[in-house]
């Protein structure tokens, strides 16, 4: 055999060893981003569905939203907040249960899976609380009318990252007459914290 | 025949030496073909400019009042009012000047974005001695990240910015030069919204430079009504 022919055997002989690795390797990344990932299971938010009134039990807290409200603008006790949109305001009753806890993820979700947060200074009055200790507050969100039917309240107590988390999700129960409704209400205005006596 | 090669001669047999030459060196060692491979598609990025730095985008100059889309934003900016104090939390500072942008603001992302996230959105150019609001020179004319405001019955800080609403916003900042040209430019820079390639969080990042808007100023008080009345 010529030394070139030789050359070209083992060429070829390594070529394909190179080319079977690298179809594996590729035919590995296509399986696998095609098969749903452990985490994203597991760190997926646990979901309490609610209504409002009902007491919801999460692993660190209990939440019941009391009721809802819109209008057009919301007063604290140092400014006047008018929204390009409507100011959806919801009272809350928060016990923690096993730390100091505060309200740490407030939330709306609408039907096209737009996610709402506080936007104003004075948003979420639900402070640092201690266990055993149910406080009545509130948090006030803004939304365009549109978002308002079948919009959600979703509630935590670990901050804005839901992983692991789990969550109060209440209905908030609003439809387009709410929208209309909301031009003409008083300003909003969220409760200040209070404490309840324990039970 | 014998002798040297005529000079039409050399070029043709030099260059097949020289081909073979390669072809036996990359058959050599299945290395050597890597190597050719990154050799091949380096000439090839040749003709495109090669290694050099690629040509910025030239971002497109915008009058005041026109709506410029630079994602995650849809901004419109008409005017900017500037004065000593410019009322609401706009109090007399010395040594400093407050000016106020004043347009439309609007989101165009799925989940409420925090005001910080307009910082790298905004540069404000040719503002000289341009600060933040304590009088701290801006970097590269880098919005500050609390310099959101809207006009509501009294301006009032924007924490964040909901999807869908279109808020009549002022950016603030200030200038520690006693006067302000009667325009600057403010570019805008669009950012695009994909996986952070440290961690695994989505976020809005690559920022690319959409347009210059030349933003005509005016002066504002000493009396005003509110910061985006202007009164002689």
């Amino acid at each position: 055999m010529s030394v070139a022919a030789e050359l070209a055997t083992r060429w070829a002989g390594r070529a394909g060893t190179i080319a079977f690795v690298l179809v594996a390797l590729a035919l590995g990344r296509v399986v696998g981003d095609q098969v749903p990932s452990p985490i994203d299971s597991y760190a997926r938010p646990h979901e309490v569905v609610a209504s409002q009134g009902r007491p919801v039990q999460l692993r660190a807290a209990t939440i019941t939203v009391d009721g809802v409200t819109v209008s057009r603008s919301f007063q604290t006790s140092s400014s006047l907040y008018e929204s390009p949109g409507i100011f959806v305001l919801a009272d809350v009753t928060f016990t923690p249960t096993l730390e100091d806890s505060a309200l740490g993820h407030v939330e709306i979700v609408d039907r096209q899976g737009r996610s709402f947060t506080v936007t104003r200074t004075g948003g979420n009055t639900c402070p640092l609380t201690a266990p055993g200790l149910p406080t009545r507050c509130s948090v006030v969100l803004e939304l365009p009318p549109d978002a308002l039917p079948g919009a959600t309240l979703r509630l935590g107590t670990d901050g804005t990252d839901t992983a692991y988390q789990d969550l109060a999700v209440v209905d908030l129960g609003l439809d387009a007459q709410d929208a209309q409704l909301a031009a003409d209400a008083e300003p909003l205005e969220p409760r200040e914290p209070l404490l309840e006596e324990g039970g | 025949m014998e002798g040297n090669p005529g000079p039409g001669e050399v070029r043709p047999s030099a260059l097949r030496r020289l081909l073979e030459a390669s072809v036996t060196w990359v058959l050599a060692r299945p290395r050597n073909a890597g190597y050719a491979v990154v050799v091949a598609a380096l000439l090839l990025t040749v003709p495109f400019g090669g290694l050099a730095a690629a040509p910025e985008d030239e971002p497109e100059a915008v009058t005041a009042g026109t709506t410029v889309r630079a994602a995650p934003w849809e901004l419109t900016l008409e005017r900017a009012v500037w004065g000593p104090e410019l009322g609401g939390d706009f109090l007399e500072q010395e040594g400093v000047q407050h000016v106020l942008v004043l347009g439309t603001l609007r989101s165009t992302a799925g989940t409420t974005l925090s005001a910080s996230e307009l910082g790298s959105s905004v540069r404000i150019r040719d503002l000289p001695g341009a600060a933040d609001a304590f009088g701290t020179p801006l970097e590269d004319g880098l919005l500050p990240w609390d310099s959101l405001w809207t006009l509501e019955p009294a301006t009032v800080s924007l924490r964040a910015v909901a999807p869908g609403l279109t808020y009549d916003v002022g950016l603030h900042l200030t200038t520690t030069e006693q006067t302000v040209p009667a325009e600057i430019q403010v570019e805008l820079y669009s950012k695009t919204y994909r996986e952070s390639s440290l961690e695994d969080t989505m976020l809005w990042t690559d920022e690319r430079r959409t347009a210059v808007v030349t933003v005509p100023t005016r002066r504002s008080g000493p009396v005003y009504l509110s910061s985006w009345e202007v009164l002689p």
